[in-house]
């Protein structure tokens, strides 16, 4: 079986480890985010006839005081980053990691806009909106809490993880 | 030429063919030679040069895949290429010493820490098992053992201490800490084993990064991760981590199996490392190398152990027998004290307590009066065998009726003439006896503790003989007169100025009142008339008058009590005397005195003072 690494980024408190549990069902506790900043779940995946087996690297949530462990990325063949709609300030976060990785990696990403059950409490325009989707190599409006758009948005990820050379 | 190049191709190929079948060449050369005569002639070159101006781009092409598909084949591009690449080194080592120093050197450097390091925490982790067994009986044990195999105990530890269980073992990709492939003794280990795989790469890149120093050339690993359950071994590898799960405590051997098997999968699919895109497949053959590392090392001890331990099981069979051995011996003795203790002692003897004394003895806390019989001799009734009795006996002496008139006859045994009849409460004797038989046997039976209060002795049946011989009459006044002295000697003493008894002697009372009812009997048997004179008397200190009242008031009291026993008023006087007047005993007279007057009875004969 094909087997690809994937790491999900984003603000504190944007909801990766709940598109994660949407997603999958892992072994190990969430204890491992705070105390070595990441925790690892699975999921095999169908592309085109081919299952993928995506190991889910969920990272402990960042912010513009504290960085990530960069070294947790290596040999990832993809990464999301995800930000929250109902707060501003989480894309511009956002950003700052995407811009982190790509100085370490480069491989494809993916921008998830989550939240999506909620109503979208930015002031960003669809313009500005669209050229920050443009850094991406896709995205996806996602919700954990219902569960809208999860499952879509992580083949999509497959897709792309399967597609890419890794560095 | 066109037309040339063509077929020209076809040969070569056919040439090449040809050319790699040795076989053929020697057997066909010669006709191959006339071939090429006929079809070429001495235009050879034409068809050949072109071939070699383009033979370093055709072999350009697929020498790499040549290589490779030859060395899987049969290994042989290593032979040839071996020697080469070592003369190259050894040629470029000796040329440029220094350059190549200046490379090794932080390598090397690195290298030799890693491997001391180990060797010392191999050495103390041995050292340490060797301290904690050496003061053991275990310990002592293993020396035995070592001295008897003739090795040393430093050897014979290590064998013993490094028991071990391999239970999975993990190829793990370092870079993205994907797993490649787990064996595991366990099939369900499996099931989990990638996510395993990814959490301990993202521990080793946790450790690495919250332990590494300053500079890059000492990144720090994870080389073991130790419980109280097992411990993790892990290699590290330039592409790839070998991880084993150990129960027990693992040898250096498998230490270094577990290097060698790393290297070894490095050396064989150092490519399949390299080119790594998260395809597991090509390493489904290193299941061989990894599967060689799941070793179980049990104890010997454990394998003898699965033998009938069978001195231990005759020992325990004994063990048992004994037991109920010893409880049927306990039961038969708890049995035998029921049964004493249920039946009836003898009379004159109290069982106190009757215990077992061990499981084949018993001990008794008997009282007996020494009348009784023995009880030794009582507990022959029960089956007591071989047992030992330990009986503990206090003599005393019983108010039994039984034991009252064994007393009796034990008594009697040394008056030769005396018969006894026992007749309800009523002892009677009869026989001759001398007089100081006679009183001797009265004072003996009566003072046997315990028959005055439950017999009554008649002796009207006993003649008394003596140097002369003496009736009836005469031992009836002897009687009387002894009683009479009886009487007659017992005073009451008062205390200064009172005219009541103390307590120890209004206790004197009832003998006096008992021993008047007994003379009074005894006058009438001997037709006497008698009267009691209780007489006061007062000690010569005081007034005259007041001494006389007080010794009047003294034989009053008396007087009083002695009614009060029922001896009869009217033949009591109570008269007080005054101070008694006699220098010897003035002082102390403070008394009452018992005095009887009697007389024989004459019929019709009454004399009168002062007619």
């Amino acid at each position: 079986m094909i087997a690809k690494k994937v790491c999900l980024l984003g603000p504190t408190g944007v909801g990766k480890t709940s598109l994660v549990k949407r997603f999958v069902e892992g072994i190990f506790s969430e204890k491992y985010l705070t105390t070595i900043g990441v925790k690892i779940d699975k999921k095999t995946v169908t592309i085109d006839d081919t299952e993928i087996q995506l190991m889910l690297w969920d990272m402990e949530g960042t912010d513009r005081y504290c960085g990530f462990q960069t070294r947790y990325l290596r040999g990832a063949a993809a990464y999301i980053i995800v930000v929250d709609q109902t707060r501003a300030q989480t894309l511009i976060e956002g950003m700052e990691i995407h811009k982190l990785v790509k100085e370490e990696c480069d491989i494809p990403s993916l921008l998830v806009v989550n939240k999506s059950d909620l109503d979208a409490s930015w002031h960003w325009t669809a313009d500005e909106l669209d050229h920050y989707k443009r850094h991406f190599n896709a995205t996806a409006m996602t919700s954990a809490k219902t569960g809208e758009n999860v499952e879509t948005m992580f083949n999509d990820l497959a897709s792309l993880a399967f597609g890419s050379t890794q560095e | 030429m066109s037309q040339i190049e063509g077929p020209d191709d076809s040969q070569q190929d056919a040439i090449e063919t040809q050319t790699n079948s040795s076989e053929g060449i020697e057997q066909d050369s010669k006709d191959m030679q006339r071939v090429r005569d006929l079809l070429l002639g001495n235009n050879r070159d034409v068809v050949t040069s072109p071939v070699k101006q383009d033979a370093r781009s055709i072999v350009s092409e697929v020498f790499s895949e040549a290589l490779f598909d030859r060395q899987k084949k049969d290994g042989s591009v290593d032979q040839v290429i071996l020697p080469l690449v070592e003369n190259s080194v050894e040629n470029s080592i000796n040329n440029h010493r220094e350059q190549f120093v200046g490379y090794l050197y932080p390598l090397v450097g690195s290298l030799v820490r890693k491997s001391v390091t180990a060797f010392i925490s191999e050495f103390l982790e041995k050292t340490n098992e060797l301290i904690e067994n050496s003061f053991t009986i275990k310990g002592l044990k293993w020396r035995y053992r070592a001295w008897r195999a003739g090795v040393s105990f430093s050897e014979y530890a290590a064998s013993q201490t490094f028991q071990f269980r391999v239970k999975q073992v993990l190829l793990i990709h370092r870079k993205t800490g994907l797993l490649l492939k787990s064996v595991a003794q366990d099939h369900q280990l499996n099931d989990n084993a990638d996510l395993v795989s990814s959490m301990l790469g993202a521990i080793n890149d946790f450790v690495s990064d919250s332990f590494t120093s300053d500079s890059k050339d000492e990144e720090q690993n994870l080389g073991v991760v130790k419980t109280d359950n097992f411990t993790l071994l892990i290699k590290q590898g330039p592409y790839a981590l070998l991880v084993a799960a150990v129960n027990g405590n693992e040898s250096p051997h498998f230490n270094e199996q577990l290097q060698t098997t790393l290297e070894q999968i490095h050396r064989l699919y150092l490519n399949e490392l390299v080119e790594f895109d998260g395809d597991d497949v090509p390493f489904d053959s290193c299941e061989k190398p990894l599967r060689d590392c799941l070793i179980n090392e049990l104890k010997p001890e454990l394998e003898t152990k699965q033998k009938q331990p069978w001195i231990a099981i005759i020992l325990a069979f004994a063990g048992i027998v004994a037991l109920l051995y010893y409880l049927v011996l306990w039961w038969q003795n708890e049995s035998l004290v029921s049964e004493i203790k249920k039946a009836s002692p003898p009379a004159g003897v109290i069982i106190r307590t009757i215990e077992q004394d061990g499981v084949n003895g018993l001990s008794l806390e008997a009282l007996r009066d020494p009348q009784s019989t023995p009880i030794e001799e009582w507990l022959q009734q029960f089956k007591i065998g071989e047992r030992t009795t330990q009986i503990k006996q206090e003599l005393y002496l019983s108010a039994a009726p039984q034991m009252i008139q064994l007393r009796v006859e034990s008594a009697l045994s040394s008056f030769s003439g005396i018969n006894t009849s026992w007749n309800g409460q009523v002892l009677s004797l009869s026989g001759l006896v001398t007089v100081t038989e006679y009183n001797d046997l009265q004072r003996r039976i009566e003072a046997i503790p315990g028959f005055k209060e439950s017999f009554t002795l008649n002796m009207r049946n006993v003649s008394v003989k003596g140097e002369q011989t003496v009736n009836v009459t005469t031992q009836q006044q002897q009687l009387y007169q002894n009683a009479l002295a009886e009487v007659q000697q017992i005073q009451f003493d008062f205390p200064v100025a009172t005219t009541v008894l103390d307590r120890t002697q209004i206790e004197k009372v009832q003998n006096l009142a008992d021993k008047i009812k007994e003379l009074m009997l005894l006058a009438e048997i001997n037709q006497y008339t008698m009267g009691v004179i209780v007489i006061g008397t007062a000690d010569s200190v005081g007034a005259s008058g007041t001494n006389t009242e007080l010794s009047q008031a003294r034989a009053e009291h008396v007087k009083s009590l002695l009614v009060e026993k029922e001896v009869a008023s009217n033949e009591i006087m109570a008269v007080g005397i005054g101070k008694v007047e006699l220098a010897q005993v003035a002082t102390t007279a403070r008394k009452v005195l018992i005095n009887v007057v009697y007389h024989q009875n004459t019929l019709g004969h009454t004399e009168r003072e002062g007619n």
